[in-house]
């Protein structure tokens, strides 16, 4: 038992922030390629992209077992793996979408702010998939070995991405004004001081977060009666949905991480909240998401190696 | 005699196989594994509907797959194939991700902690001790004479004879095509 698990929290860790950068990557380059007129998601969004997958690419160093070897996967490629391709997306995410937060920041306009845009889309894409490929790439196992498990971390990753992006555009002006504007000189500063990130913003986010976690739920649905369909069903059902994570499956994925933030949203969609309660649509309902949204990516990455010992025996 | 490229294979009798864990810990000795891990290790199975179940013991270690998925699996090239048709692992360009050990779908390989190294621990086939005419450490301790190692591509080696036998290849519809055969138990 103590070889069971080869990969630990910090992998979960690294594919929760690849999802957060994801989800708000693209909810910042297509807002910016509609070039919508309110400016307020786009920022922020455009502003957060590039950090939770940094945080994420020290988890997975951390992770490595010959870490000072880390550069290699960098130099040598390997077509046939899907982690020599995630290694590539990753080594220029990072990059393309800093570029585009500067630009975004400092009001730049010119001609490579749209090639950026889409560039930073398509990256954000390709990290968003990578994520659950790599585990579903893995074929001869049961859990992961799933294309919906690839679908359920892109969409999981649209829900937690937007959910950042509330929770920052609350604190962002005052972090603005207190940080940001005492680093950089004065003659680069752009000219608006303030967002604003209002209510009305943070509506509309939550309402894309309802539609999205709908989609999740079925997702996860489809999910369960695509293993429990498989001559390998009884073991991949066994890991995460009745056995084995079962229980962080059931109350922290589906009821805290999805039922629970799917209520708050239609209730404040119903304008149930009085202004005294709005903390818990601002502040309550994505943390909910967020929470789930780890909870998700440790019970499969956990569940997924829990399997490994009966397969021994597969025939 | 012609020249030929060896490919070098195995063969386990699961008839002969007494399960004394004699092989592994050879393999330890000759190998210097790293404390805990194991190259090879006995698996026992217990089949049948009771009244009528029966169990055996079965040598399991890296089946040396010539479509391998470690080898696809591998970000860097560390884990590939030699021109004896064995699959090693390359120190100098390992990272140590874990990658091969989930993608093995035999579950033979291990991680090493860091301190020891932080390589993928596997079987070898014992390619040292081969390319001095010697037989691999498993082959020579077993007290059974389960285990034969030699060249698939030499038509009168003895391990082609064991093939005649019967053997047979690890789970077939994974589509590995392992060099490693057993020849499965009958009671």
């Amino acid at each position: 038992m103590e070889h069971l698990y080869t990969w630990n929290y910090l992998i979960a860790i690294y594919l929760f922030t690849a999802g957060l950068s994801s989800g708000a990557a693209i909810i910042a380059s297509i807002t910016d390629i509609l070039n919508h007129t309110d400016q307020r998601i786009k920022r922020i969004a455009a502003y957060l992209a590039p950090f939770p997958v940094i945080l994420g690419l020290v988890c997975l160093v951390a992770d490595l077992h010959r870490p000072l070897n880390f550069f290699k996967v960098l130099i040598h490629y390997h077509a046939t793996s899907v982690m020599s391709w995630g290694a590539f997306f990753l080594l220029v995410f990072p990059i393309i979408a800093m570029v585009f937060t500067a630009m975004v920041y400092f009001n730049y306009n010119g001609a490579l702010r749209k090639i950026t845009a889409w560039l930073e889309l398509v990256l954000g894409l390709a990290i968003g998939i990578y994520a659950g490929l790599l585990l579903a790439a893995i074929y001869n196992n049961p859990v992961w070995s799933n294309p919906l498990i690839v679908f359920l971390f892109f969409v999981s990753a649209l829900s937690t991405g937007g959910c950042m992006v509330i929770m920052a555009g609350k604190v962002w002006d005052s972090f603005d004004q207190r940080v940001l504007r005492k680093i950089i000189p004065e003659k680069w500063l752009p000219a608006e001081k303030s967002l604003n990130f209002d209510h009305d913003n943070i509506r509309l986010l939550i309402s894309l977060d309802a539609v999205i976690i709908i989609i999740e739920l079925m997702v996860i649905s489809t999910l369960i009666i695509s293993y429990a369909l498989r001559p390998t069903g009884e073991i991949a059902l066994g890991a995460i949905i009745t056995g084995g994570y079962y229980l962080l499956f059931w109350l922290g994925v589906v009821l805290l991480g999805l039922i629970t933030p799917l209520i708050l949203a239609i209730l404040e969609l119903q304008h149930k909240f009085t202004d005294n309660a709005s903390g818990i649509i601002s502040w309550v309902e994505p943390a909910l998401v967020l929470t789930g949204g780890y909870l998700l990516r440790y019970v499969i990455v956990y569940g997924g190696q829990l399997v490994y010992p009966i397969l021994t025996f597969y025939r | 005699m012609a020249e030929h490229k060896k490919r070098w294979g195995k063969i386990v009798d699961l008839n002969k196989c007494v399960g004394c864990h004699a092989c592994s810990v050879a393999c330890v000795a000759e190998n210097k594994v790293a404390n805990g891990k194991h190259r090879t290790k006995i698996i026992e199975h217990e089949e049948g509907v009771f009244p009528n179940v029966y169990r055996y013991t079965e040598k399991w270690s890296c089946n040396h797959c010539q479509n391998a998925p470690c080898v696809n699996a591998c970000p860097t090239k560390a884990s590939h194939y030699t021109e004896w048709g064995t699959v090693e692992v390359k120190p100098e360009l390992c990272i140590g991700c874990g990658y091969c050990v989930l993608a093995c779908p035999y579950r033979v390989r291990m991680m090493n902690e860091r301190h020891d190294g932080g390589l993928p621990e596997k079987c070898t086939l014992c390619l040292h001790r081969l390319e001095q005419g010697l037989k691999p450490a498993c082959e020579t301790t077993c007290i059974a004479g389960a285990i034969i190692t030699g060249d698939l591509n030499d038509p009168n080696s003895e391990i082609n004879r064991w093939v005649a036998k019967g053997a047979v290849e690890r789970r077939p519809d994974l589509d590995t095509h392992p060099n490693v055969f057993i020849i499965p138990y009958r009671r």
